[in-house]
């Protein structure tokens, strides 16, 4: 029993980690909160059920193309929400705004192409359909598979971030903007890059996320946000690792409280865990303190 | 006959939501004068309306102890949880404050006698539209005395540099405290307002998307005075209806305001009208944009 | 009794001993340079005595009143203002609200008065605004008063922070390189306004430099600081002759010295 409840809450866990490694990546360059991350997850799920449920593709196809588009969609809604007010240094609040005014209009845009209603994923477009038993542990394949792509694709981000030349720019950017201007680092360039990739794994986080509850829906990116912010907070905001460590803490706490307290009190078990954090050390588990000199 | 009054009913019903939701973007904005993004005001709101909702039904207490008790609870809990909430800075703040309200919400949730999520019926409906109005007219008449005020010239300093505003000898802390106090406050009574002008009250009513709604007007209208809240909450009430024609694209409509106005209008639409009528050339804006705690060096 | 005191003052930061054991003192009445090479600590001093940094030893009071425990804001009640080596103006602010900021303390009138419109409250408005006219009329700023604050050229800012400083009516006046990126006609104003306020209002004055003919030639008496220590204190004559100055500086390769 407890065995399949660790289990739960490692691929819950590993979703959450998806989810907000993006938004912890955007947030430690630009220092903004991208409000929209939950409508291109939302846009991942709903477009991968569109291409196998309406036009017949098979799964990795689907998720192949969804997930570009994310990345697609991540430029757009930078050129449209944070670019301009990046050029005036306009502050934190503004793209708060500009981001929800994108997230808005990509919501309606969905409920037009998609319709308003709760889809299902044809059953038979879907792999990983079987369960691993293990003794008592029962574990769906889709499980495994969704805990399989979160590592291999946390590690790939790890990866991109530690060695690559795009992720020593947006290293160099995170430590301070205008020394990564001085050193030759094309910014708008690295800017670019880091929205495609947040965005996209905010895609592949819905297309398993649908799948696996086997719904989709305009407004499923609605709460995601929120349990987005906390997850990247208690890991320590702009930290990869922090994201993976915050949504496994977050995962743990929730599944924690269903089995000891009631799932009545699930959705407030992330905040009370992220409170007492920012009460306790407000620059979360891995953040570094900045401190603010005098 | 009944299309007329249908229509005069609505348009009843419209007034008093720009109200409202003006008082809601000004309980924000009060913060953001102080360079403080709070938005805890979905929770306030909800301890508002459940308060004076519950002090009259069970309490059998008139209107006005309802109203009174809705205030000072919440501004009693603002100023005990302020000091150590208002330690955390910029984003942080935001997220904490979210999260008091959503707390709130899963205790009005899982509260039975708070009705729990079917939430609480048969609130009497003492709220008349002016009440609304008169409330609204008082607060602008007060920020209009707090902005040519030193309180009000205080919390815009520490907005824009707060280790600045210390050494100029603002006790920063305990006006961000009072701020948070006032806009607690504020919002406790919009919700007591609004519980009692409906009949019924469930903690869905207060949850996030309520309260980044609330910010949207306020960063809409613009940020440069009081009227920008104002005027940002009425716009994006009544825009819906102006654009009723549209149908199922008003979302769109919406949201491609918002990001029209926020890129290319930093004064909001404040600043849109000051820009359009000669003479009143816009000064410094006094919130664009406040200097970045972590950058601040001496 | 000295108008400020220090005694024994410290303050690390990690490994390094910004400040160390310090002992000095200001007395009322006259202008006070701090000079010191880069990094000497002059700056980390003025923190730890406005309160923006505790000292981790030591004990620093104003008029016999300590002020170790005490937060920025009441330190500055007591009547200390202080200016940045880092210019920090209210940028979204115009010129004019700038100043009247830093006349917070000087109105003595509750929120209440505010909004109810008391006499109390207008008379201070009044009295606040007439002197912030006449302090942007010494530091030659009227005609930018209704500019926003951002748009002063680095000279016009450094001559806004001091107006701002002055508008509390301090007793104590904390400059931190007022002169830097100032011209020689500016320095050279801005002397003859530091000596003026001195002399004709009995203001103290301590004030970082490093543009040392202007120190010299301005200063009551100087202290010099290097790595976190006080090496010298004396009359400008006798603290440019001393040996251990003068190698602090050449030691320091510090260009204007
Ligand atoms: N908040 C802080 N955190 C860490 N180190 C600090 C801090 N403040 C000052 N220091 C260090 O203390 C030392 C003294 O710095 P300080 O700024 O006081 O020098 P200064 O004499 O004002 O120099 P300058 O003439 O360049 O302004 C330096 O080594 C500096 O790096
Ligand atoms: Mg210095």
């Amino acid at each position: 029993m407890i065995a399949q409840q660790i289990i739960n809450a490692l691929s819950q866990g590993a979703y959450y980690a998806l989810f907000a490694s993006g938004l912890t990546l955007i947030f430690g360059v630009l220092d903004i909160l991208n409000l929209a991350h939950g409508a291109i997850f939302m846009w991942g799920a709903l477009m991968s059920w569109f291409l196998m449920a309406e036009m017949g593709m098979g799964f990795f196809p689907a998720l192949a193309i969804s997930v570009v588009a994310c990345g697609v969609i991540g430029i757009l809604l930078d050129r449209a929400a944070f670019k301009p007010l990046r050029d005036r240094a306009a502050g934190h609040l503004p793209p708060l705004v500009s981001s929800l005014a994108v997230s808005f209009i990509l919501v309606n845009l969905a409920e037009r192409f998609f319709g308003t209603r709760v889809v299902r994923f044809p059953s038979d477009a879907v792999p990983f359909s079987g369960t691993l038993e293990l003794g008592d542990v029962r574990l769906p394949m889709l499980q495994v598979a969704l805990m399989c792509v979160s590592v291999v694709l946390m590690f790939a981000l790890w990866y991109m971030v530690e060695r690559t030349k795009v992720g020593r720019s947006i290293r160099a950017l995170q430590e301070n903007p205008d020394v990564a201007r001085l050193m030759g680092v094309d910014v708008e360039r690295t800017i670019a890059w880091m929205f495609v990739v947040a965005s996209a794994l905010a895609g592949v986080a819905g297309v398993f996320l649908g799948v696996a509850y086997n719904s989709a829906s305009p407004y499923m990116g609605h709460w995601i946000d929120l349990k987005g912010f906390a997850v990247i907070i208690l890991g320590g905001m702009g930290s990869i690792p922090g994201a993976v460590l915050g949504g496994l803490l977050i995962a743990f706490a929730e599944t924690a409280t269903v089995v000891y307290l009631s799932s009545d009190y699930r959705d407030a078990a992330a905040f009370v865990v992220l409170m007492a954090m920012l009460l306790i050390k407000p620059s979360g588990l891995l953040g570094s303190s900045r401190e603010v000199r005098a | 006959m009944g299309d007329l009054l249908q229509f005069l009913a609505s348009y009843n019903y419209l007034a008093y939501l720009a109200a409202l939701n003006a008082i809601l973007a000004l309980s924000v904005y009060i913060m953001l004068m102080a360079g403080q993004l709070s938005l805890a005001s979905m929770g306030f709101m909800a301890i508002g309306a459940y308060t004076s909702a519950l002090l009259m039904i069970n309490g059998g207490m008139p209107f006005a102890v309802g109203l009174l008790g809705a205030a000072a609870l919440a501004g009693l809990i603002a100023l005990a949880i302020g000091k150590p909430i208002l330690r955390l800075k910029g984003v942080y703040l935001a997220i904490t404050t979210v999260g008091f309200s959503e707390l709130i919400r899963f205790l009005a949730l899982n509260w039975d006698y708070l009705g729990g999520a079917m939430g609480l019926n048969g609130i009497p409906q003492t709220t008349r539209t002016w009440h609304v109005f008169l409330y609204l007219a008082i607060l602008i008449f007060l920020f209009h005395r707090l902005d040519r005020s030193r309180y009000g010239r205080a919390l815009r300093a520490i907005g824009l540099d707060e280790t600045a505003a210390k050494t100029m000898g603002i006790p920063t802390a305990r006006y961000k405290t009072l701020a948070f106090a006032a806009s607690a406050v504020m919002a406790a009574l919009a919700g007591s307002f609004a519980a009692h002008y409906s009949f019924y009250i469930s903690p869905g009513e207060y949850n996030f998307s309520q309260a980044v709604l609330v910010l949207i007007f306020a960063v809409f209208g613009g940020l440069g005075t009081h009227w920008g809240p104002v005027l940002g909450a009425i716009a994006l009430t009544l825009l819906p209806e102006v654009f009723r024609f549209l149908q199922d694209w008003r979302p769109i409509i919406y949201g491609v305001s918002v990001l029209l106005v926020v890129i290319f209008f930093p004064g909001g639409l404040v600043g849109l009208f000051k820009l359009m009528i000669p003479g009143t050339r816009r000064k410094a804006s006094p919130i664009a944009g406040g200097k970045d705690e972590r950058h601040g060096t001496a | 009794m000295a108008l400020l005191e220090l005694e024994g003052v410290g303050r690390s930061f990690g490994g390094v001993r910004a400040v160390n054991d310090i002992t000095t003192g200001v007395e009322e009445g006259g202008l006070f340079g701090l000079i010191g090479p880069n990094g000497a600590g002059k700056t980390t001093l003025f923190n730890l005595i406005t309160g923006l940094i505790r000292p981790d030893s030591g004990t620093v009071s104003f008029r016999g009143k300590p002020l170790t425990r005490r937060s920025p804001e009441k330190i500055a009640a007591l009547g200390i203002s202080r200016t940045y080596q880092t210019i920090r103006l209210f940028e979204g602010m115009t010129v004019r609200q700038n100043v009247m900021v830093g006349g917070h303390l000087g109105g003595r009138y509750s929120l209440l008065d505010a909004i109810i419109g008391r006499r109390g409250f207008r008379d201070a408005e009044r009295d606040l605004s007439d002197h912030v006219d006449s302090l942007l009329e010494t530091v030659d700023l009227s005609a930018r008063s209704s500019d926003p604050a951002g748009t002063l050229s680095y000279g016009e800012q450094r001559r806004l922070e001091l107006a701002r400083a002055l508008a509390a009516r301090p007793a104590l006046l904390m400059l931190d390189e007022p002169a830097a990126g100032m011209n020689g006609r500016e320095a050279q104003d801005l002397s003859t306004l530091l000596r003026k306020l001195v002399t004709e209002t009995g203001l103290t004055i301590l004030i970082i430099e490093h543009n040392m003919s202007m120190i010299m030639k301005l200063c009551d008496r100087v202290i010099v600081m290097n790595s976190g220590e006080k090496l010298a204190e004396g009359d400008p004559a006798a603290v440019r002759n001393d040996r251990k100055v003068i190698e602090a500086y050449l030691g320091g390769g510090h260009a204007d010295a």
